[in-house]
């Protein structure tokens, strides 16, 4: 390391990105995708694109339709509200420690079947900050690691940085290529440096009781899963009773959702669960929406199934609202979609300020590291390409093989779900990608670039043969999601197109030199 | 549909004063096409930032303080990368304001 301050701020900057850039791009690609995650659930669950519901649907005559299809000795059952983004009812119950979870149409109280895909919130989001990596929350523990390693990548880099108010505005695109890179670098990183630095922060915050497992032993003594437990309760909520094992009757939601609005001061209800469906102790929870707010709201409500008292009720501690005011701000359930754009251009130039950092760290080390027969460059540049134009290859084979595979699947005979052999492509396609960038090296950059081109519109098309929701069509329908979905993959095409010939004629120069 | 107005106005509000803040640097300000004799003065500077103020207030009335507040964030994020741009593949198009604030400069000299 370097003594002086600015040169070890400018080593830690370096290192710091090199080795955790990689991840650093997968979590910042998915969690921007993960602002359009119910838009990609649309896309690719074509039986979900329901008109939005012009007046809210009557409780009771949702757990009418539902209630049937609750197998005894179901533990819990719950329905998720439709929202304009979410037009399909989310059901779900619990029968021993297994999830089984279903969509409805809200107009006609049927069963929507399963589309076979675990789609954007079910693939993208989780691995936004999981990696999908389970065991012993590993994943999450990596995520965690690369957000720390985020925030000191903005501080060494604004630090470092030599010229901030001299080359505020300045990009030169025409100059070579570690020169423009190092100029795009810096103008997406300070452009949406507070954007950047909220985000990071509030993601940690979000994962306290992971990132912090000690804190409730410390403060609840006794340690523990019971020092965890009365944490929980005390900062999340929670009531609980237990069975009677008697017969027991369910009275109207809808009365306890007048009450709810009542005592939320006109809050509605996003969600309804009923905890042991059928018991003489049988109780339902209602929680509150946060539609309209920034804060994600604790609030519930828990009445008595067969009369309809209220049982109990409980908000968020103020420490508490301050953590789900940085949840909200990070996970943008509100509707707003003016922030939800914006959002996603910010989520956009975090992935443009890791690309470039990458581009610049290569472009100044190539010719040095050719010269000294070093194999930096070479070991650095596959990763930065399966990091960067890997994922979004694999991303669109993940939306493509949506498209290709059929709903009524003859895989299944192979055992595996549908919903798998789509992951599966996934990691297939991003595997080869790192492959292909060790093999090809700097070419492979146009290489797959081309190859976006190629697979972002044949997605599109791939939508509208086997829907007929082309982009027109779509817009006529009200297919929002599915439009601007479309639109947004045409557009990576144009400039994937642009960046392949920009690339191809930045090496035919080098060729020629 | 007030509010997409309001959002609106701040949004160009605040790509006007970038672009000032900008103009007001000696490079950008000759990208932009004017002689370097007549820069701007730093006070534009003050009027800049008067007018990203203006603009934040615009964004708490149309939308309340919290979520006005995240987006006039983001858009000044937004409106620096378009400004940046905007100087790099199409500095003409700051033109019209270089000379709209030129004048009202040599106006207020005279």
């Amino acid at each position: 390391m370097d003594r002086t301050f600015s040169k070890s701020m400018v080593w830690l900057h370096s290192w710091a990105g090199v080795i955790m850039g990689s991840v650093l791009f997968a979590i910042f690609w998915m969690g921007t995708l993960s602002v359009f995650d119910a838009e990609i659930d649309r896309w690719m669950m074509p039986q979900t694109r329901l008109p939005a519901a012009t007046q809210p649907v009557a409780l009771d005559n949702i757990a009418q339709a539902v209630l049937p299809s609750v197998p005894a000795g179901a533990s819990q059952w719950r329905v998720d509200l439709a929202t304009p983004r979410e037009p399909a009812l989310s059901f779900s119950y619990k029968l021993g420690k297994e999830s089984h979870a279903q969509q409805l149409d809200p107009a006609s109280m049927t069963f929507i079947p399963d589309q076979g895909t675990e789609a954007g919130s079910g693939f993208i989001f989780p691995f936004h900050y999981s990696l999908h990596l389970a065991w012993f929350d590993t994943g999450k523990w990596l995520v965690g690691l690369a957000a720390m390693a985020m925030l000191v990548l903005l501080v060494s880099g604004v630090v470092s940085h030599k010229k901030i108010i001299a080359q505020f505005f300045t990009f030169r695109p025409r100059k070579r290529l570690q020169r423009s890179a190092l100029d795009l670098h810096n103008l997406s990183g300070l452009a949406a440096l507070p954007f950047h630095f909220l985000i990071t922060l509030s993601g940690l915050v979000i994962f306290i009781t992971i990132y912090f497992p000690q804190a409730h032993e410390a403060a609840y003594g006794g340690g523990g899963e019971k020092a965890r437990s009365t944490f929980m309760a005390e900062a999340y909520g929670r009531y609980k009773r237990p069975k009677a094992n008697l017969p027991g009757t369910l009275a109207s939601i809808d009365a306890m959702a007048q009450v709810a609005e009542r005592e939320w001061h006109g809050g509605q209800p996003y969600f309804v669960r009923v905890w042991h469906p059928g018991d003489a102790n049988s109780y339902v929870e209602l929680r509150r929406s946060y539609a309209n707010d920034i804060t994600m709201n604790l609030d519930q409500l828990f009445f008595d199934a067969g009369t309809g008292a209220l049982l109990h009720r409980f908000q968020a501690s103020p420490v508490m609202s301050v953590q789900r005011f940085m949840s909200g701000l990070h996970f943008i359930r509100f509707n707003h979609w003016t922030l939800r754009w914006l959002y996603f251009l910010g989520g956009l130039s975090g992935c443009v300020l890791i690309a470039t950092g990458y581009l610049f760290w290569l472009e100044g080390r190539r010719a040095r590291h050719a010269k000294l027969g070093l194999a930096g460059v070479r070991v650095v540049e596959g990763l930065a390409i399966g990091s960067v134009t890997g994922i979004i290859l694999a991303t669109l084979a993940f939306f493509t093989a949506n498209r290709l595979l059929p709903l009524d699947l003859a895989w299944s005979q192979t055992g595996w779900p549908r919903a798998t052999v789509e992951m599966g492509v996934f990691y297939l396609v991003w595997s080869a990608t790192f492959i292909h960038g060790w093999l090809r090296a700097r070419h492979a950059w146009r290489d797959q670039c081309w190859l976006i081109a190629a697979l972002a519109p044949l997605a599109v098309t791939l939508n509208w043969i086997t829907t007929g929701d082309h982009p027109w069509h779509a817009m006529v329908a009200g297919h929002h999601g599915v439009l601007g979905m479309d639109l947004m993959l045409l557009l990576l095409a144009v400039l994937a197109a642009t960046a392949a010939r920009r690339l191809g004629n930045l090496e035919g120069k080098v060729v020629h030199a | 549909m007030l509010e997409a107005l309001l959002t609106l106005t701040a949004a160009m509000a605040i790509y006007l004063a970038l672009a000032l803040l900008a103009l007001s640097q000696e490079d950008h300000w000759s990208r932009a096409g004017m002689p370097p004799a007549t820069r701007l003065a730093h006070r534009w500077r003050y009027v800049a930032s008067i007018v990203l103020i203006l603009a934040g207030l615009l964004c708490v009335a149309g939308h309340g303080v919290g979520f006005g507040l995240i987006l006039w964030v983001m858009l000044v994020g937004a409106a620096i990368v378009a400004v940046a741009l905007t100087l790099s593949w199409r500095p003409q198009w700051l033109g019209g304001i270089a000379r709209v604030a030129g004048r009202l400069q040599a106006h207020a000299k005279s």
